[in-house]
Parts: structure tokens; sequence; C-alpha cells
């Protein structure tokens, strides 16, 4: 089976010019050679099955909005190329994006004057999509993501979570092969993430979907992707399942234990002991030699366990870790 | 046909977007009214003060500024996302334009119009009457030549729109294009608002050429008012306006596949 | 003394870093400048209205043309508009100086800039392309400069109202539009306004609008004397008493509101 999404040596480099100010300043460096040349996007070539679960990481600048954005037609790349079902969406842009489903989470593409309800006719109206199966799509999205209650809501004057689930719905409606995600659970809390993630993962499952989805969230990645990118400094430097990008990292966990009183010795095993105050411990410990579960089994044994506080390693550290191997 | 369909249900949604704020609406309908009769007030000081103006008497020049109005208030009504289109660049919204499966310009077009600035075209078009009326009764416009210049005044309105279309498209070298706006549609349509005669050479080459505002109404009401010209200039005009425009969406385009090309 | 003397250097050398673009908006100004001397040329070849002939014409919208720079084109509502978004607005109400006489003098840093980088170039291009009016008057010069002096005044204290309202509103905008239209069309900006047909001249008489431009082209001139200097004085007073107590009341609204 052909991939669906395919880049191949994919390049972007942007010419970052000297800084001139007001519009003079501007014709005059329109021709001039004088500025620095940013690899942004270097030689990155992937291809994605149908139906894949696509976490692509890195620290901010790293290249993935630019990676996007190629993906979607909105810009150009230097050299190399994209295909999304053997199509370059550069080449013909208008019969690509018809079968992609884009969202920006800092930004809305509602009407932001509009009930979410007008949003959506329009959309359906520039996809062309039926009537019978608009109102299809749209019983089922309230199903899962319970937009009808907001359905008649000015977007502007929705929270937040309600905003990035109607943003979600509308990149669905027109029922794209494969959708694209930038940051869909930012600034949001635990229960409006975990909704988006249950319904992420829902429509993966059920339709198909394949999904491009970018995010500094770690729970994100861990709970939704079967495969996982990782890119810095515009290479892609990690490709593979999530297992081996634990292994490949070894990057500890940390857990903070409070005890109902202090213990009697420095509690011993497979970690590395962080700290010991009165009845408060903190370890380290490496996820891919032991569980989280066992070490906190192992702990109960030096007395009673009254709080558990547990930090996974964040985002930009382990990229960081994967660069330095890799 | 397909793409003036999506057009009218976007521009509808922008209109019931707008509907939201009645007294915002309210208040430019006024101030925008107040703007354009301060403007015909300086006209109308200079002309009642000195009747004519290189040759051309009050009326002959009110036909002049009824069809520049006309053509004006309509680009302003139907395209002002384009006047301040290089906010789009600025912050980079133009994405969300490009992800959509419809020409940029149609999307852009739709998201918003100014119903209030149809009061220029009213203004416009009750001095165009007024003037209209007085010169079939002399005798110096005939019947053609009024319906003439009223589908002349709607066709001209592709004038400032294309020279609005290629100020945009310039966003998209040097991003910011505010200021110059003044020279390629404010300061035009002013000097349009009177015969070009009375302009120095330099002047009237560039509003008949680069800036071909001139082509709104000068051209084909001098030659209906027997001041000049030939039949030829009832043609040219609309074809000047349209070639404009196709030059200027080409234009466009050509930006597009640079903004896709450098990012933002 | 001290403090107002800094903000309007900081404002001139805000500007400085723009004069190129800045040099976009001249060359504009300019072509407004000779379209409406075309217009005028046209209109009062051959007999103009009374004192008001062609040649005079000519000099008059030049003359306008560069007064605007000092006294219509300001920052809209001096800046005020986005300190009061920005709550800025309150800590510099709570400064030890005041809050008027500190907005104005750091907008005087910006009329400077204005005076060099802006009117200065459009005066030598009108210069070059329709002569100079030298006053022959020895008296012109000093009253001149009291016009040229009210006329900033005014103009400053006209985009401070505009800009104090929007502690009552979030659309400052329509004050600014509202302002510049009056500006535009009751200043004597391209029309004397004793030329406006009648209701409008007598209302562009009343208003303090006219001593922005009218009265000082008329002095520069030499169609007016010291006489034309008692109403824009009349007005600076007035203008000022009602700056004064507008920003006593957002000053009281800040106090209960806490911005």
């Amino acid at each position: 089976m052909a991939p669906i999404v395919e880049a191949r040596e994919l390049t972007k480099v942007f010419r970052v010019a000297k800084d001139r100010r007001g519009l003079l300043g501007a014709i005059r460096s329109l021709f001039s050679n004088e500025g620095r040349e940013v690899r942004a996007v270097d030689g990155i070539s992937f291809s994605i099955d149908a139906g894949e679960f696509v976490g692509y990481l890195g620290p901010n600048g790293a290249g993935k909005s630019t990676t996007i954005k190629m993906m979607t037609g909105i810009l150009h790349p230097t050299s190399g190329e994209v295909r999304v079902e053997g199509k370059s969406p550069q080449r013909s842009r208008r019969e690509v994006v018809r079968r992609l489903g884009v969202v920006f989470g800092q930004r809305t593409q509602l009407w932001w004057d509009l009930p979410v309800r007008d949003s959506y006719e329009l959309l359906a109206a520039m996809y062309g999509i039926k009537s019978r199966e608009y109102q299809a799509t749209l019983t089922r999205f309230d199903d899962l993501l319970e937009i009808g209650a907001f359905l008649d809501v000015p977007v502007r004057k929705l929270s937040l979570g309600q905003r990035m689930r109607a943003d979600l719905v509308a990149a669905w409606l027109h029922r794209p092969p494969v959708v694209f995600l930038d940051e869909p659970t930012i600034g949001l809390d635990a229960v409006a993430k975990a909704r988006i993630r249950s319904f992420l993962q829902e429509i993966n499952r059920t339709e198909g979907t394949t999904i491009m989805l970018t995010t500094h969230d770690m729970d994100d990645i861990e709970r939704l992707c079967t495969r996982v990118m990782v890119i810095n400094h515009g290479r892609l430097v990690y490709d593979g399942s999530l297992e081996g990008l634990r292994q490949a990292v070894g990057a500890p966990s940390t857990l903070r234990i409070e005890y109902a009183a202090p213990p009697g010795t420095a509690p011993q095993g497979p970690w590395t002991l962080v700290s010991w105050e009165g009845n408060v411990v903190t370890i380290a410990f490496d996820r891919s030699r032991c569980t989280a579960a066992d070490v906190i089994g192992r702990l109960g044994q030096y007395g009673e366990i009254r709080d558990v506080y547990m930090a996974e390693p964040d985002i930009e550290s382990v990229v960081e870790q994967v660069y330095r191997r890799g | 046909m397909s793409i003036l369909r999506i057009y009218a249900r976007l521009a509808v949604a922008s209109l019931r977007a707008k509907m939201q704020y009645k007294l915002d609406f309210l208040v430019n309908t006024l101030l925008w009214g107040a703007l354009t009769t301060a403007d015909f007030l300086m006209l109308a000081a200079i002309m009642l003060r000195f009747e004519r103006v290189g040759g051309w008497d009050i009326y002959e020049v009110g036909l002049l500024y009824g069809m520049a109005w006309i053509a004006t208030g309509l680009y302003r009504t139907f395209a002002s996302e384009l006047h301040n289109f290089d906010q789009y660049v600025v912050h980079g919204e133009f994405d969300a334009l490009l992800v959509r499966p419809w020409p940029t310009l149609l999307t852009l077009l739709g998201r918003n119009l100014e119903p209030h600035r149809l009061g220029a075209v009213l203004q416009g078009a009750i001095i165009l009457g007024l003037s209209a009326r007085h010169l079939l009764a002399v005798g110096t416009l005939d019947r053609f030549g009024l319906v003439y210049v009223l589908a002349s005044s709607f066709f001209g309105a592709l004038i400032p729109f294309s020279l609005s279309l290629i100020t945009a498209a310039f966003a998209f070298w040097v991003v910011r294009t505010g200021d110059l706006l003044t020279f390629t549609i404010h300061a035009p349509i002013s000097a349009s608002q009177y015969p070009l005669t009375i302009y120095p050479r330099w002047l009237k080459t560039l509003l008949l050429s680069v800036l071909p505002v001139g082509f709104i109404n000068f051209i084909p009401v001098q030659y209906l008012l027997g001041k000049g010209g030939g039949p030829w200039a009832l043609v040219f005009s609309p074809a000047v306006a349209v070639g404009f425009t196709l030059a200027a969406y080409g234009l466009w385009r050509a930006g597009e596949r640079r903004y896709q090309s450098t990012g933002s | 003394m001290g403090a107002y003397w800094l903000l309007a250097k900081k404002a001139f050398r805000r500007n400085m870093q723009y004069r190129a673009s800045h040099m976009v908006n001249n060359a504009a100004s300019a072509i407004f400048g000779f379209i409406y001397i075309a217009v005028w040329q046209a209109a009062a070849r051959n007999a103009g209205a009374g004192e008001y002939t062609a040649a005079v014409m000519a000099r008059w919208v030049a003359f306008t043309q560069v007064m605007l720079w000092l006294a219509v084109f300001l920052p809209h509502g001096l800046g005020i508009p986005e300190a009061v978004r920005t709550g800025a607005v309150s800590l510099e109400m709570l400064r030890p100086v005041d809050f008027h006489l500190l907005v104005i003098s750091r907008e005087l840093g910006t009329v400077w800039y204005n005076a060099w980088f802006r009117s200065l170039p459009l005066a030598l291009v009108f210069a070059l392309a329709v002569g100079v009016h030298v006053p022959q008057r020895p008296a012109t010069y000093p009253l001149l400069a009291c016009a040229v002096l009210l006329s900033v005044y005014l103009g400053l204290c006209q985009q401070y109202l505009v800009g104090i309202s929007s502690f009552w509103t979030v659309q400052a905008r329509w004050a600014w539009q509202l302002v510049n239209t009056c500006q535009m069309v009751l200043s004597g900006f391209m029309v004397p306004i004793d030329l406006l047909p009648p209701p409008f001249s007598y209302l562009a008489r009343a208003l303090p609008f006219a001593p922005l431009l009218y009265d000082p082209a008329r002095i520069y001139l030499e169609l007016s004397g010291a006489e034309a200097l008692a109403w824009p004085a009349i007005w600076a007073v007035l203008l000022t008493l009602i700056c004064r107590s507008l920003t006593a009341k957002a000053r009281r609204r800040l106090e209960v509101q806490g911005g």
C-alpha cells in the first residue's frame, strides 16, 4: 500500500533580511542580497501510512510549524517535495486541501462573531458537503465532543476548551482522510485535554483518519501516538515507536514520596536518591528498566506512603537527549 | 457559478456578523457620511464661487464627482479587506486562506463587507442625478450618455479595486503597504473628481497610465459632453478597467506564490 | 521641567527611527498639494474670489500642507487610548507630574520632529514649485510665530481630548474621526473658511478648527493682522480649561474604578 503522506528530502531555507525599518527599507532589502540563511527544515524524509497517528515533537523553533506549513501547501519547500495521496499540495493546492483538515491551536478558523453552527454551514458550502451527510456528521460529533450545547453561541463567547472542540469538528466536517493538528491542547486544563484526547483516539480508530500532531505535551504523545518523530535544528533525529524513544532516551522520571513518618533508613532500590528531608523522599528512576508501580511498591516497604508526586521528563529535555545520542 | 454562490454565502455571513454591532454600524454610517459630505463641501465651495474649473461648469464637474464616488464607494464596500490587506501578511493570517479549497481572493473578499460605505454611493448617485438632470435639460447630455454614465460608474469600481489589489499584492514583497495607499488610491481618486486637463502634464499622464483613474469618469465624460476625445473613449474605458483588473489579479497570483516560497 | 524635556526628546528620537518611511508620506503630501494647487489655478484663473487670487491660493495650499504636519497630522489621541487599553495610564497618572502637561510636552517632541523631517522638506518642494511668499511687514514675523504656536497647541489639545475620551468609551476611534473630519473641512485646509457656503462659514469661524490653519495662513499671507490672534488665544484658554477639567474627571474615575 502506498503511503498517504510522504515527504522527500524536504528542505526550507529562509533568508532573514538585515533589519531595515519602514517602507523604503523594505524596498531596499528587496534588491539586496544581504542577510543570512536559516535552514528551518533540512532534508527531512518520512512516509506515513493511512490510519497512523504520528506525534511530531521538537523544541520551539526546531522547524515543526514550517514542516506542517509545507505539508498543507501554505509554504513551498526550497527543495524536496511533499505528497499527500500522491499529489503535491503546492502544485494542486485546492485539490489537496479539499482532502485535508488543519487545526492551528493558537488561532481559530471559525467566524469570530457568528454562532458555531453558521461557521459549520459555511464550511459545508465551501467543501460541498451534502446536507444529509452534514447532519449525520454533526450528530456524530455531538456524541463525541458534546458541541450541541454551544452550537448557537458566537465563537467569541466560547471558552478556550469549547473553542478548540468547535475547531476540531470544523476540521473534520468534510471527513478528510488526513488531518494536521498544531498544538491542539495548548493552554487547556486537564479535563478539556482528556476530552480532546479521547475524541482523537476514537476518530482515528473508527474513521481511520491519518493524524499528524505537533505538541509540547508528553501526555498527548503517550496516550495517542503510535509513532513519534522528533525534529531538532531542522533535522529528523528520531522516527519510531514511543517505546523506542523511551529506550533511546532513558531519561529519568522523578518520584516524590511523602511518608506518614520519616523512614528509618534511606530507601534503596533500582533508582538514585535525589533528596531525603524528614518524611519527604525524592528519587529518580529509569522507566525503561522498571515501572512506576514497581518503584512505588518497593518504596512502600520503608513506611506508610501518604502522598505521591511524579514528574515525567519534559519534552525539551527528551528531545535534547535524543539529539545528543542520535 | 459555484464561485459566486460561495462568495454570496460568505458575504451574507459577514453581514450577519456585522449586525451584532448595530451601534457600530450606525456611528460608522454617520461618520463616513460626514466625511464624504465634508469632501463634497470643499468642491461645492470652489464651484459655487468660481462657476467653472478648467472650462467645466458645476454640473459637468458634478458628473465626474458622482461617478468617482459611486466607483469608490462600491470598492470600499466590497473590498474593504483588500484595503487593509497588509495586516494579513504581518500577522501570518494569510495561512488560513490558503488551507481552503477556493481562490484566496474570493475567501478574502467574502470575509468583510462594509455596507455603511454605501452612503458614499448614495451621495455620489444624488450628485450625479442632479447634475445629469440639468445637463439633459440644457441638451449637453443625451439619454444614451446618461445610461453610459450610470453603467460606467459601476464598471469604474474595477479601477480602484485593481489599484487596491496591486497595492495589496505589494504586501507580499514589502509587507507593510499602509503608506502606499495614499499614492495608489487616495490621491488619484481625489484628483479624478476634477477634469484632468487642469493638472500638469506629468500628473495627467500618471492618472491615465499607471494609476488609470481617468478612465473611471474623465475620458468617457469628456467625449459625451463634447469636450474632446472620440467615440473610442466609450469602448476604451471599460476595456482598460477589465484589462487592468486582469493584470492586477496576475500580480496578486504572483505575490501569493512568493508568499508561499518565502513564508511569513 | 527636566522630565517634560526628557519625554519630548524621547518622542523625537522614536520618530527619527522611521524617517525613511516618513519620506514616503512627504511625497504623498506633496502630490496632494499639487492636485489642490492645480484645482485652484484652474478655478481662480480669470478672477479670484476677492483677495484669494490664483497666486495667493497656490501659496495658501502650500502653507496649509506644511502646517498640517504641525497641528493636524499628530498621533491619534496622543497615544492615550493605547495607554488606557494596556492599563499603563494609571501608572502615568500616578507620577508626580501634571498629566496634561506631560502628554502635551511629550508630543511636542513629535511636532519638533515633524517640523524638521516633514514640514521643512515639503516647504522646500513647494518653494521650488510655486515660489515662497516672503512677508513684507516686519510685524508679520512675530505674529506668525504666535499663530503657529497657538495652532500647534490647539491641535495637540484637540488630540488630547480625543485621547481622554478613551476613559469613557472603547471607541476613541470615533472621536478621532469626528475631530479629523472637522479639522479637514472647517480649518481652512484647501478652502479658506470664508469661501464655504453660509451656514458652514459661520460654524467654521466659531469652532476651534480655523485657528489651526486658516488664521496662521492669513497672517502669513498678510491678509490679516494681530486681530486674527484674538480668537485662537481665547480658544487656547477654553481648551486648556476643558482639557484640565476632563483630566481631573478621568483621574477620579481611575481612582474609583481602578482603571
